[in-house]
């Protein structure tokens, strides 16, 4: 935070926005803690106790969020869904912030044609649904965690190319950057400690746009089957399964999809409520 | 005018270009197609004998121009299944899809336009904060949650209407609902910031501090005026029609390019998946093309300059 | 004395493209200027906006590099901009930016930004470096507990003396100042002239000084060059350009500044459109603003002559103006 907004009078934070703060923070909570906050293993089976309804819905207090056809606790696939879904979105969302804020600092300093090149690269990538290109590489590749999480990392990345570019070039024209180049900096020195700095807030508001939509990615891919794997679990994974039994058990489906949409939706409060504040040119 | 086109052709040509050469690329990355083909057991003589017939002995560059001239002349390749060709076997896919996806074009047209231009104008009412919250939940509510939802609901609770099937035009019903609600909530967003940014604009005032009816203001001013970004993301709607459906498809196990698509990754059927990226690369890259035009149209402006 | 700075014919053309594949019309911002600075004098540069002014100070800087021309610092012509050998110079010569506040870095104290010309060449241990912020914030007239705060705290003023103790950081030989003043209050602009004519006087600092502010350019500069459409239209000793400028552009600039006391020279009032660098007129290119204006200025080009008294005039009526004006 730089110092006006230290000095700026603070404006009270909309009660909607607190909500969605609040749950994030809880999601990032369970994320870290997943492995202490799980009642059981997620592949233990309880097969006495198979497609038992949550507590409230004629379930015990043994599975709160009752349990698969295979007896699995559903609480417990749940929590560590969430810690998978949200070091999927995050690894992703990082891996698209900096490769796209560098191939924007790139355009910015060298123009030219490695600029258009990577104006090209951008103009591809916001005209192809990403969904699709998605598909086809893990067509092409099969699927592993780490690959999945660097695929994810390729979307949205013209975002913050796209504001890294522009930022730069201006800053370059004239102002501060020009003033430090003039005075001998190094590129690595103006881009890394004067430009990243200066930028940076618009960055995370751009990357707070885009956390949810890598979640919706990452369940969908995950929902059709082609996302994270078994024995591994992500939301969206959790939703396909839950989809075989949505007519006898609609609880196995209905806790991760009900995450999923409150998370997306927090996040897209508070990104938007940042956006307001800090830069509101960004779409 | 025809600097215009030129460029605008030249800028669409460029991205058929790059995403052939992306698909030629992960083609090669992903393993040695002779060894992905034939079993790693077979004889050397036979490995050596299938890279020559398929030009892999030769200089990757040299590859490379094959693979686009295969391309240009609609070869590609066939299905890994069943043996047929990938094209065929997409095409005959695509009628089904735009079963789906044109009422849903229509739905989020019908619904989000209308719904972002009224929250624009009545910006802050009752109404405005509720196409705003249903727009926000357009997105942020994924697919496949709102159609399995859907389907709870209406198939499985009510039973007014079948989950999933192709059987009657009712099992249409739900998957373009499912389709259409969460574009129009994009579409009303988009059009209402489109609108509200035109009517902040000094002309606006202008016109109407001139005397000019509101309802004039409007028409004339307004509209036309926001109709420009608003047409970007409907052009972008109907560059999707054919790969738009991907999950909703698989959700109500519709048999669409989407439903062929999961399979063939599923399956690894390479030939089918490059086949239906070429497709969608086309159509978005004309429909990108056709909005370029309308621009044109809705713009003189845009005719003389690079931009 | 040697020029500690020379620039030899040195023209920098830009071309304004219009899209993609347009071909614009070449603009010459700086045509066949020749100008040269002494180690402890100033050379100031005046115009209207346009006239390639600022251009002329960032070639001299070597931040541009000349389309033809040479310019040459101690002797020796300067490394291409980027390179490492160019990034060493830049101790050597300093930029002063007309927007102080643009100039630096918001987020960073007036501290680390004067200190950052230290760091960048590697000059001086931690202790030193303490010491040399306390001179250089003394040198500039600031308070030791502004170096703390960020830029945004001060005044116009103060930031602009910030940005002055940055430049001076490194110990430069020559400092190029564009429109340093311009944007500060009038009672401002003549405390920092002043302190520039002193600091310049303590260290021998040669100065380029560019401003379309003649007022404050008479005040501080040894030497004078005033410039038309990219060219030199007059140049010589300050006082006498001032007390009796020949170019009749020169005049009309000199006549509009408001002075005490009886005035030399009538006000002259430019008539005709302010210049457009991309449509330079044929001959001279003052020609259709000048009320002097022969027929053989609308087709002929006149070179830059020196005249009796050392002064140089690119002006074909020079010598019967150079007569009047004694």
């Amino acid at each position: 935070m730089s110092a006006t907004t230290m000095t700026a009078p603070r404006q009270r934070i909309p009660v909607l926005v607190l909500i969605a703060m609040a749950w994030i923070a809880t999601i990032l909570m369970v994320a870290l803690f997943a492995e202490m906050l799980r009642p059981y293993g997620i592949t233990a089976m309880d097969l006495r106790a198979r497609l038992t309804p949550p507590v409230g819905f004629g379930g015990t207090i043994r599975h709160l969020l009752g349990t698969d056809e295979l007896g699995r606790d559903v609480l417990s696939r749940l929590i560590v869904s969430v810690r998978i879904s949200v070091l999927i979105a995050f690894g992703a969302t990082a891996i698209a912030a900096l490769f796209g804020t560098t191939l924007g600092f790139l355009a910015a300093h060298f123009r030219g044609l490695v600029e258009q090149g990577v104006l090209m690269l951008i103009d591809f990538q916001a005209s192809m649904p990403f969904l699709i290109v998605a598909l086809s590489v893990l067509a092409f590749f099969g699927n592993s965690l780490p690959l999945f999480i660097a695929l994810m990392g390729l979307y949205g990345w013209e975002r913050h190319a796209r504001i890294a570019r522009g930022l730069a070039i201006a800053a370059n024209a004239q102002g501060y950057a020009a003033a430090v180049r003039q005075l001998g900096a190094t590129p690595g020195r103006i881009y890394l400690r004067h430009l990243l700095p200066n930028i940076a807030s618009t960055l995370i508001v751009a990357a707070t746009l885009s956390f949810p939509e890598v979640v919706l990615l990452e369940s969908g891919l995950s929902f059709l089957g082609l996302g994270v794997q078994p024995p591994m679990t992500s939301l969206g994974n959790m939703v396909g399964y839950g989809r075989e039994y949505l007519t006898r058990a609609p609880w196995i489906l209905l806790a991760p999809s009900s995450i999923i949409v409150m998370t997306t939706l927090s996040v897209s409060l508070v990104g938007d409520w940042l956006r307001d504040r800090l830069d509101p040119t960004l779409t | 005018m025809i600097r215009f086109l030129g460029l605008r052709l030249a800028r669409a040509m460029l991205t058929i270009v790059l995403v052939v050469t992306f698909a030629f690329v992960v083609l090669r990355m992903s393993g040695d197609p002779a060894m992905t083909i034939m079993s790693p057991e077979a004889p050397a003589e036979a490995i050596a004998a299938f890279r020559k017939a398929w030009g892999l002995d030769q200089p990757i560059w040299l590859q490379y121009l094959h693979y686009f001239g295969a391309i240009l002349q609609g070869e590609l390749g066939q299905s890994m299944r069943d043996g047929r060709p990938a094209l065929v076997l997409v095409v005959e896919r695509i009628p089904a899809t735009l079963l789906l996806t044109v009422p849903a074009l229509l739905l989020k047209i019908g619904l989000g336009l209308p719904a972002g231009i009224y929250a624009a104008l009545h910006r802050n009412s009752l109404a405005d904060r509720m196409v705003m919250a249903g727009a926000v939940a357009g997105f942020t509510v994924p697919s496949f949650v709102l159609g399995l939802l859907l389907v709870l609901l209406f198939a499985v609770q009510l039973g007014w209407l079948p989950s999933g099937g192709q059987e009657s035009w009712r099992s249409m019903i739900l998957p373009v609902i499912t389709l259409g609600l969460g574009g129009a909530g994009i579409l009303a967003r988009f059009t209402r910031s489109a609108m509200l940014e035109v009517l902040g604009q000094p002309y606006i005032r202008t016109a109407s501090a001139k005397g000019v009816p509101w309802a004039l203001v409007v028409r004339g001013h307004a509209l036309p005026n926001a109709a420009i970004p608003t047409v970007t993301i409907i052009g972008f709607m109907i560059g999707s029609l054919i790969a738009g459906a991907v999950v909703v498809e698989s959700v109500f196990s519709w048999p669409g390019v989407g439903r062929l698509l999961v399979v063939a990754v599923a399956n690894r059927d390479l030939a089918v998946v490059q086949c239906i990226l070429l497709l969608v690369a086309t159509t978005m890259v004309s429909a990108n093309l056709i909005v370029d035009l309308l621009y044109g149209v809705l713009d003189p402006r845009l005719r003389g300059g690079g931009h | 004395m040697t020029p500690l700075l020379e620039m030899q014919g040195v023209s920098r053309v830009y071309r304004a493209r219009r899209g993609l594949f347009g071909t614009g019309t070449p603009v010459r911002a700086v045509d066949h200027v020749s100008l040269q600075v002494a180690p402890g004098r100033t050379l100031g540069i005046v115009g209207e906006s346009g006239c390639g002014k600022s251009t002329a100070g960032r070639l001299a800087l070597g931040l541009e590099r000349p389309d033809s021309g040479a310019v040459q610092f101690r002797g020796a012509p300067m490394a291409a901009p980027g390179t490492a050998a160019w990034r060493a110079e830049r101790a050597q010569m300093q930029l002063v930016f007309q927007d102080p506040l643009g100039a630096m870095d918001r987020r960073l104290t007036i501290a680390q930004q004067v200190l950052e010309p230290l760091e960048i060449h590697g000059i001086g241990t931690a202790a030193e470096r303490r010491e040399r912020l306390a001179t250089l914030l003394r040198d500039v007239g600031l308070r030791a507990d502004l170096a703390e705060r960020h830029p945004h705290q001060l005044s116009g003023g103060q930031r602009q003396r910030a940005v002055l103790a940055r430049a001076l950081a490194t110990d430069p030989a020559l400092l190029v100042c564009d429109e340093p003043v311009s944007a500060l209050d009038v009672s401002i602009q003549a405390q920092i002239v002043n302190m520039l004519t002193d600091l310049q006087a303590a260290r021998g600092i040669a100065m380029i000084f560019i401003s379309h502010d003649l007022a404050v350019v008479r005040l501080i500069s040894h030497e004078v060059a005033v410039m038309y459409l990219g060219r030199i239209v007059e140049q010589g000793e300050a006082e006498a350009v001032f007390a009796a400028p020949i170019h009749p552009y020169a005049r009309a600039l000199v006549s509009a500044v408001p002075v005490s006391g009886p005035r030399r020279l009538e006000r002259i009032v430019l008539s005709g459109d302010p210049p457009n660098p991309a449509q330079r007129p044929p001959g001279c290119a003052f020609h259709p603003r000048c009320a002097l204006a022969l027929a053989r200025c609308r087709t002929e080009d006149p070179d830059l002559v020196t005249q009796s008294d050392g002064r140089m005039v690119a002006c074909h009526r020079a010598g019967e103006l150079a007569r009047a004006a004694a």
